[in-house]
């Protein structure tokens, strides 16, 4: 009671300081500001942020909060509308939308999909702010019981969804996942620094593949590049479905499932040190799990997309909690977030909550409106976008390729960006050539570094508990709250084992020839076996034993694998290929439409993105769609238009070529 | 903790949720090894913040941090009688010499820990070593750098405008409560500290190789 006679009075001063028309409009304009910069695939947060930073300083400290919480509330509500409509991940926190959602659009019913996600995300956000207000008083003993043995067993808690999506062969998905587990691996190791599969000699490897890289390569590229063979719609029928009201009344039928997958995204937001990128995977993986009807997953299920996008608005609310009560940021945009916050006057700390409760809520306000604008708005538009679906694909391909690119080249502002992007891409479309699960594969790569680094870490400190003394040691690892998440991890694997053969994450797959698929195993194999000999060659144990152990239990699988491809017949699911099926039928060829990609990369590489991309875009669109000179150079200016005055506002750069080591040009040259 | 002597400290074995011991944290990895103590550091947290809650978490027994987040992050813990402050690693002096912090007049720095200590030596390799990382550790460690080849009107700009900052009647208000107090220096008296935090003397530098290379299996190239 005292908890509500604390924070009911100070609630009520905050909604008062909030309920001004000044610090409204600057939440709308933060509001605004987060819808239009995260409708771009790869800026988010830390973009939208910098872009306001720059103002803070001397500005009255809630007009301030206002503007950059509506910014941050909203990210992952309008990046929805890449993963539903073009099967983009628009952040990291919706990649697993894309499953269901990009199915849906594809069916045509692209606005009941986004509609009934933007209700999920301003579901999730108002629970997150909701449970922010009691939390923040209380939470610092519960943040605190999260120790490394606990955060290790949420990441298995994690990668036990593998078990759930891993598609018709199970021991294909398990592969799949430790190929995902050692590609992130590659660069430096967190504990002693050794480098793997890398050398000093590509600095771009030295820090790994970045996960907006990575989830591009895997899932949009691919994505775009059997569409361009296509040559249609994406909308199959042309048509847009039911509109919104229905996608309302979706949400409504699974309100539970909502309210479930909410909770899930404010806990793991709550633990800091896990980040938000596996929240979308857990919550995909219990919806699946605890569905009745499984058939329709992954090809277009509804729950689907309302399960992760509940969970990811309601991770902003939770991932707030550590960030406020201890001042430690969870993520990139919150680290900038506190430092907007300090501009304003205010130090995240328990002296904040203490000393400034009203304040502190205005912060759960601004939350909660700013989710209520911001799904409000999406709702509105997403007749209108969902529009682009109709859209014959060959004219929007050039555009995406362009977005793409540019999306990629956010997270390390280097050429090798777009060299990663084509060469994980390539990969990406093998793995869904030959349905090796994807998300499986997705789900290693996000939690290799914490599975690797919390297993280390937690056995250390173990190791010294036990030597003061076994009850010590044993409180430490095996405490009521690690029982517990191993408990729920050993009930999902069992249930994820028991029904994976229902579920078909990326659909029915033709089966045909052998050959191909056998040689891609073989390759997959084969670096594997490379990456096993170079981590054998590492001479810290620290960095040695992690991929040593998951490379060799994934040549395992791949072995059986290959002994079951020598027995099996080739109409087993074993030998599952696209081409033999659907995509083999389309029009255009694989190599020819990823060839148009690779032409836009060398293109950078020698003139720079922005000429490279005049070039492109010209070329595409009389060559490959076979447009009118007038049409080609309108869509040429509206694309390039749209990226340099986007890019001019956030002040980004584009990648430089060769030509720009010679010669100086003006942005958006250089 | 005996007055100032650490020898005291020598059977305690302490746990430490470390970075990795090629970042700053060789600065206090080589500081509580000159005296004497067993400090197992746990490789592999992402930043400060994360040893912070490792120690509040009671799964590290010792940390340190930056001036600005013990300010804000460990005074109320040491309040609580959660945290005990030990020592700073001291500031500099116009002679380059290792002073006193002027932020924690109270808490004694490192030298003077060493000098109570018996099994700590302010002079010779180890000490020369530990000096030199800890400049280009702390005292130069934020510096604002424009690309190579900026117009003297920028970099001229950009001086000013600092020096505007740091003559603002409020500015030592300001800074205090998120950076400590410290000078803050620009033009001549920034190149002058970032010559110290840049260049490290081959003796030290050897030092460093071999100890890390012994003591934790990192070799440098």
């Amino acid at each position: 009671m005292e908890l509500l006679s604390t924070a009911l009075p100070a609630l009520g001063d905050a909604f008062g300081l909030i309920l001004h028309p000044q610090q409204l409009a600057f939440l709308v304009l933060g509001v605004l500001l987060g819808l239009s910069v995260g409708v771009f695939p790869g800026l988010g947060g830390i973009a939208g942020l910098s872009l306001v930073l720059p103002f803070m300083f001397g500005m009255e400290p809630v007009s301030g909060l206002a503007l950059m919480v509506g910014l941050i509330a909203v990210i992952p509500t309008s990046d929805t509308f890449a993963s539903v409509l073009m099967g983009i991940p628009g952040s990291s926190a919706s990649q697993a939308t894309v499953l269901d959602g990009f199915p849906l659009a594809k069916k045509g019913e692209a606005a009941r999909a986004l509609s009934a996600a933007f209700v999920s995300s301003l579901f999730g956000g108002l629970l997150g702010a909701s449970v922010l207000t009691f939390f923040i008083l209380i939470a610092r003993p519960l943040v605190l019981a999260f120790g490394l043995p606990e955060m290790l067993m949420i990441t298995l808690l994690g990668l036990s969804m593998v078990a759930i999506l891993a598609g018709r062969i199970p021991l294909k998905g398990v592969a799949a996942a430790g190929l995902g587990l050692m590609v992130g691996t590659i660069g430096e190791a967190g504990a002693g620094g050794s480098l793997r599969m890398a050398t000093y000699d590509i600095p771009y490897l030295i820090d790994g593949l970045s996960l907006v890289v990575v989830g591009l390569g895997i899932f949009a590229v691919p994505e775009i590049v059997a569409l361009l063979r296509r040559d249609q719609a994406i909308s199959r029928s042309g048509a847009l479905g039911s509109g919104w009201v229905h996608g309302i009344r979706h949400w409504l039928a699974n309100i539970f499932l909502s309210i479930r997958c909410s909770i899930i995204g404010v806990i793991v937001g709550v633990i800091p040190g896990l980040g938000g990128s596996v929240v979308d995977w857990i919550a995909y993986g219990h919806t699946v799990q605890s569905a009745k009807d499984k058939t329709a997953f992954g090809s277009g299920d509804i729950r689907g997309v309302i399960g992760p996008e509940s969970s990811n608005n309601a991770k902003e609310g939770g991932g707030l909690v550590p960030t406020l009560i201890f001042g430690i940021p969870g993520s990139g945009s919150m680290a900038i977030f506190l430092g907007g916050l300090g501009l304003v006057g205010y130090d995240a700390g328990p002296q904040m909550i203490r000393n400034d409760l009203d304040v502190t809520y205005t912060i759960v306000w601004s939350l909660a409106l700013a989710n209520v604008v911001g799904a409000g708005l999406c709702i509105l538009l997403s007749g209108p976008i969902a529009r682009l679906t109709t859209i014959r694909f060959t004219l929007l391909a050039p555009f995406l390729f362009m977005m793409i690119s540019f999306a990629a080249f956010q997270s390390r502002q280097s050429l090798g960006d777009l060299v990663a992007l084509v060469c994980v891409g390539a990969l990406g479309i093998f793995l869904r050539r030959f349905d090796w699960s994807r998300p499986a594969f997705l789900i290693g790569f996000v939690l290799s570094y914490q599975a690797e680094n919390f297993t280390n870490m937690a056995n250390q400190v173990a190791g010294a508990k036990f030597r003061k003394g076994m009850e010590q040691g044993l409180d430490y690892v095996a405490s009521p709250l690690v029982l517990g998440i191993l408990a729920l991890t050993i009930v999902s694997v069992i249930l994820g084992v028991r029904q994976s053969k229902q579920i078909l994450p990326e659909g029915d797959v033709a089966t045909g020839r052998k050959r191909a698929p056998v040689v891609f195993l073989l390759l997959v194999t084969a670096y594997l076996v490379v990456a096993w000999a170079d981590a054998m060659s590492i001479g810290l144990t620290s960095d040695k034993v992690f991929p040593v152990t998951i490379s060799f239990v994934t040549i395992l699988c791949c072995l059986v694998l290959l002994f079951r491809m020598m027995r099996a017949p080739d109409s087993d699911a074993i030998f599952a290929d696209r081409e033999t099926g659907e995509d083999g039928d389309a029009p255009h060829g694989l190599w020819a439409s990823l060839a148009w990609l690779l032409f836009l990369l060398g293109l950078s590489a020698l003139v720079g993105f922005i000429l490279a991309l005049v070039v492109f875009f010209i070329a595409f669109l009389r060559v490959r769609a076979g447009v009118s000179w007038t049409r080609t150079l309108l869509l040429t200016a509206a694309g390039l238009g749209f990226l340099c005055s986007m890019a001019g506002i956030l002040h980004r750069d584009f990648p430089p070529g060769l030509l720009q080591e010679f010669v100086r040009l003006p942005w958006p040259f250089t | 903790m005996d007055g100032l002597d650490a020898s005291g400290l020598a059977d305690t074995d302490f746990i430490w949720g470390s970075q990795g011991a090629t970042r700053l944290d060789l600065v206090p990895l080589l500081a509580w090894e000159m005296l004497g103590m067993s400090v197992e550091p746990v490789f592999g947290i992402k930043g400060r913040g994360d040893g912070r809650l490792m120690f509040e978490r009671g799964e590290a027994n010792i940390d340190y941090q930056t001036s600005a987040a013990y300010l804000k992050g460990v005074v109320p813990l040491v309040e609580q009688g959660d945290a005990v402050p030990m020592m700073t690693w001291g500031a500099l002096d116009g002679d380059g010499n290792v002073v006193r912090d002027p932020t924690f007049p109270d808490v004694p720095s490192f030298k003077e820990v060493c000098e109570a200590t018996p099994a700590c030596e302010t002079s010779g390799e180890a000490w020369d070593a530990w000096k030199a990382f800890m400049i280009a550790g702390f005292p130069a460690q934020k510096m604002v750098f424009l690309p190579n080849g900026a117009p003297q009107e920028a970099i001229d700009t950009y001086t000013v405008a600092f020096d505007a900052v740091l003559a603002r009647e409020d500015f030592a208000e300001l800074s205090e409560a998120t950076l400590g107090i410290y000078p803050q220096m620009t033009g001549e008296a920034a190149r002058k500290t970032l010559t110290l935090g840049t260049v490290v003397n081959d003796d030290a530098k050897a030092f460093v190789q071999n100890w890390l290379k012994e003591r934790y299996g990192v070799e440098l190239n």
